[in-house]
């Protein structure tokens, strides 16, 4: 199949070439995406700590926010729910402890999560006001953390298929 | 039961490396009997699969707890619906879902296209099964969804062959399904994710087969057409849902979080809509092609990245569920398909220059390459979100998150620059307009946004950037259905049609262009949806006695009953009932509640929502004390939600109608086939 192909004139209005016009162009938006990528990036980072990292980092956690995750202490949840607010207590394994007020409504996995993670900043009597909490679910998920407790029902360990 | 499943796993694993191995080879050499086999292969793998699957939906069925899937994600009081659908609740599950899936269109489309395109056929069968070898390999000795608990030495291990001297534990019950899931949306949601993400390897299996081969003309865009709409479709499907449960479910009122895992499968659904955008350049003027080829490649990995973040719980995600050793094999995987796909394409980059240049800025190509640089664009600002945390940990020795306040930044300018993209397409040409003639043309779909903007800063919209949000969504629908009624009116008068007749016909004849449209107007609908509900939500808590009311905006909440734990499957269900009031008369009676579920020690909160065009009232128990006779509620009110919901519908809706098949458009790739077929002969 014979095609003829006519040389295109194109004339270039402007003081840049089309091509250099086009590469231009999209260098801006690559630039700007960048720039508000990056800019909203500075803006937006949370310094995600544990207990004793937070000790160790002295009065950040009074100055900025901050996400902190520790363990629950175990009966430590008290729940207000005329008001709306909630206190508990973060503790790690180097029994660090961190008293947490929460206004707003815990969530439901809470009082049954092992590892809990709290966003905001330590107020002055040291206690630490939360504007967000996390629970982050028990090893219920991960099938291989699965405590089966072969009890002595009828049917479990000494089931035979 | 159990080593029929295990079998067919591992016979599919040896048909797959056989196939791949048969169809690369038999290409090569031109051996048309390997290249016979490895079609059959493709089938085999599907039959083994579709085994495989049989066997565990009849255990899980059949409460056979004996199987450690069946143990850990369902029990016996369990509704028969999510005892099914708990396959994909759990990590092997959803593998095999994945694999079957891909077998199910592999299979199709060895049936469906190999007299069209014998040349590219054996390459993407092989492109096709490396994948699933993968994915054989995964199911065979890393994470088996026919592995079972034994007890070994007083603890309990989870693996497909037993452990020396251990013995086989079967539950008497099984753990349950996470209450979370129990609920029809979540029971859909990864299916139509799946056959998104899934459908998306059968394009990029061709892409990959065009560049093997060196055929790189739009025959292979031409045959993933339908291939590329439809995944997409599901992919969006799947996102809709999701957002859905989590509002239905989560109880805080939103729909999206900006959670990893929401994110991994965000972003190929990005990169996708570009990819589906950018073809037609291709196809219509030769030009993108690099660009199209790098698109796929980026949406394939994409996918496999959302897979792999949702299945290894690598990032710290409230979703995460599931923390396992398949992280490292996915992260190989990938980094392995990407580099693989990359350097292929680099050793064709020559040729596929472009066949013509981009002749003016103000042109349809020029814009199509402007949506390729925004879509990308925002999804790299979502990927880079998201694997901040992980990559400052790594590199910069700082743990830090990343969460919605940064997604929200990028997101608004770069959709809002989208949405000005799409207003702007219908109105220009290929080829390029003059600044001028453009701007005639926009001029009275921009008179008429502008006036509805106004009105809407009338009914109280101040802000600056909701109200932009409002008007470029407005403009979108005005531009859009400007362009729909004027093509109508065109075919109208030429043909003496009626007005909805003509424009039926209009579409039918551009199924792609117009289908195209009345999905952007869907897209803007539901951008409506997302600026209401995100900027202008309210909320309001109140503890209240029986019979005490709570106001908000508008409404009066009076808290009236409570039935306390209903057995419900299984859970036990507090459900109080809430009279809704709105100038004194009742509108609804809503009924919040909260579930308690003994297997997993787990409260689960429901909302009751109370639904209009205006607005949603959304009301949930937060809490209750002296044995209910106080209940705390929160009640929000969202408004414009319900565009959310309906604009996703509309998308749907106009991607069936966009890509059904047409018989004209069919005929016509027949004869072509036909003569491809004769000039061969």
């Amino acid at each position: 199949m014979a095609t003829v192909s006519v040389p295109q004139v194109q004339t270039d209005k402007g003081f840049l070439p089309r091509q250099t016009k086009l590469l231009l162009g999209a260098f801006v938006i690559l630039g700007a995406i960048g720039f508000i990528v990056f800019n909203a990036l500075a803006g937006n980072q949370q310094y995600f700590m544990t207990l004793s990292e937070m000790k160790a980092k002295g009065d950040l956690a009074s100055r900025e926010t901050v996400r902190v995750g520790g363990n629950l202490m175990a009966n430590s949840t008290k729940i207000d729910t005329r008001n709306v607010t909630a206190q508990f207590t973060l503790i790690d394994d180097q029994n660090n402890v961190l008293p947490v007020y929460y206004k707003g409504v815990l969530p439901d996995t809470f009082e049954k999560s092992t590892q809990v993670i709290a966003e905001g900043r330590v107020d002055q009597g040291g206690t630490f006001q939360a504007s967000l909490v996390l629970a982050k679910c028990p090893s219920k998920y991960d099938p291989s953390k699965i405590d089966w407790y072969p009890s002595n029902q009828p049917g479990d360990l000494n089931y035979q298929p | 039961m159990a080593t029929i499943g295990t079998v067919s796993i591992f016979l599919a694993l040896v048909v797959a490396v056989y196939t791949t191995l048969a169809a690369a080879i038999g290409a090569r050499r031109r051996i048309p009997e390997l290249i016979s086999s490895a079609r059959n292969g493709i089938l085999a793998y599907a039959v083994l699969m579709t085994i495989a699957i049989g066997v565990i939906v009849f255990a899980l069925y059949a409460h056979d707890f004996s199987i450690a899937l069946v143990a850990n994600s369902t029990s016996r009081e369990l509704q028969t619906i999510y005892t099914i659908t708990a396959l994909w609740s759990n990590q092997a599950g959803s593998l095999l879902f994945w694999s079957w899936i891909l077998s199910l269109y592999s299979a199709v489309i060895v049936l469906r296209k190999w007299e069209r395109d014998r040349d590219l056929m054996p390459y993407v069968i092989a492109t096709l099964m490396a994948i699933q070898t993968f994915f054989a390999f995964m199911l065979s000795f890393v994470s088996s969804p026919f592995a079972h608990w034994w007890v070994v030495k007083g603890q309990t291990v989870m693996s497909l062959f037993p452990p020396a001297g251990a013995r086989l534990f079967v539950p008497s019950d099984g753990q349950g399904l996470n209450p979370l899931l129990q609920h029809p949306a979540m029971a859909m949601h990864p299916p139509m994710l799946y056959l998104g993400y899934v459908g998306f390897t059968i394009p990029f299996a061709f892409a990959m087969a065009a560049l093997m081969t060196g055929r790189l003309d739009p025959a292979w865009l031409r045959t993933t057409r339908r291939w590329t709409i439809v995944p997409w479709m599901f992919l969006s499907i799947g996102l809709m849902l999701g957002g859905r449960w989590a509002y239905d479910v989560l109880g805080w009122g939103g729909y999206w979080g900006w959670d990893p895992v929401e994110n991994a499968a965000f972003m190929p659904w990005l990169a996708g809509t570009a990819f589906l955008h950018s073809v037609m350049v291709q196809e219509r003027k030769g030009m993108l092609k690099v660009w199209n080829m790098g698109l796929i490649i980026i949406t394939f990995s994409l996918v496999l990245f959302g897979t792999f973040l949702t299945r290894s719980g690598v990032i710290t995600s409230v979703h995460s569920f599931t923390e396992s050793d398949i992280g490292i094999w996915f992260l190989t995987f990938i980094a392995g398909v990407t580099l693989a796909a990359t350097m292929l394409l680099f050793t064709r980059i020559k040729e596929l220059k472009s066949e013509r240049d981009i002749d003016a800025l103000l042109s349809r190509e020029a814009f199509f390459l402007l949506n390729n640089l925004l879509f990308v664009g925002a999804a790299f600002a979502v990927l880079w979100g998201t694997i901040y945390p992980l990559f400052s940990e790594l590199v910069l020795g700082n743990k830090l998150t990343v969460g919605p306040p940064y997604f929200n930044q990028v997101a608004a300018p770069i959709f809002g620059t989208i949405l000005l993209v799409m207003a702007i397409i219908p109105l220009i040409g290929w080829g390029g307009a003059t600044g001028a003639k453009l701007l005639r043309k926009l001029a009275l779909p921009f008179a008429i946004s502008v006036v509805l903007g106004a009105v809407v800063f009338t009914l109280g919209v101040r802000d600056l950037v909701p109200l932009t949000a409002y008007f470029l969504a407005l403009f979108v629908i005005i531009s859009t259905a400007s362009e729909l009624i004027q093509g109508t009116w065109a075919r109208a008068k030429n043909t003496h049609e009626s007005f909805p007749t003509a424009m039926r016909g209009l579409i039918e004849r551009n199924r792609r262009r117009y289908g195209g449209y009345l999905i952007h107007i869907g897209v803007a609908m539901a951008a409506i949806g997302i600026v209401g509900s995100q900027v202008y939500a309210t909320d309001t808590t109140r503890a209240l006695k029986q019979g005490e009311s709570m106001e908000i905006r508008g409404y009066t909440l009076t808290y009236e009953s409570l039935s306390p734990d209903f057995p419900s499957g299984e859970g036990q269900i507090t459900s109080a009932a809430v009279g809704v009031f709105q100038n004194g008369k009742r509108v609804a009676t809503l009924s919040p509640s909260r579930g308690f579920y003994p297997n997993s020690g787990e409260t689960a909160t429901t909302p009751a929502i109370y639904s209009t065009a205006q607005q949603d009232l959304y009301v949930i128990i937060a809490g209750w004390e002296d044995n209910f006779a106080t209940v705390t509620f929160r009640a929000y009110v969202n408004p414009l939600v319900f565009w959310l919901w309906f604009g996703g519908f509309f998308m749907v809706v106009s991607t069936l109608i966009a890509a059904w098949p047409d018989t004209r458009e069919e005929a016509r790739v027949r004869v072509e086939g036909l003569a491809k077929e004769a000039v061969r002969a």
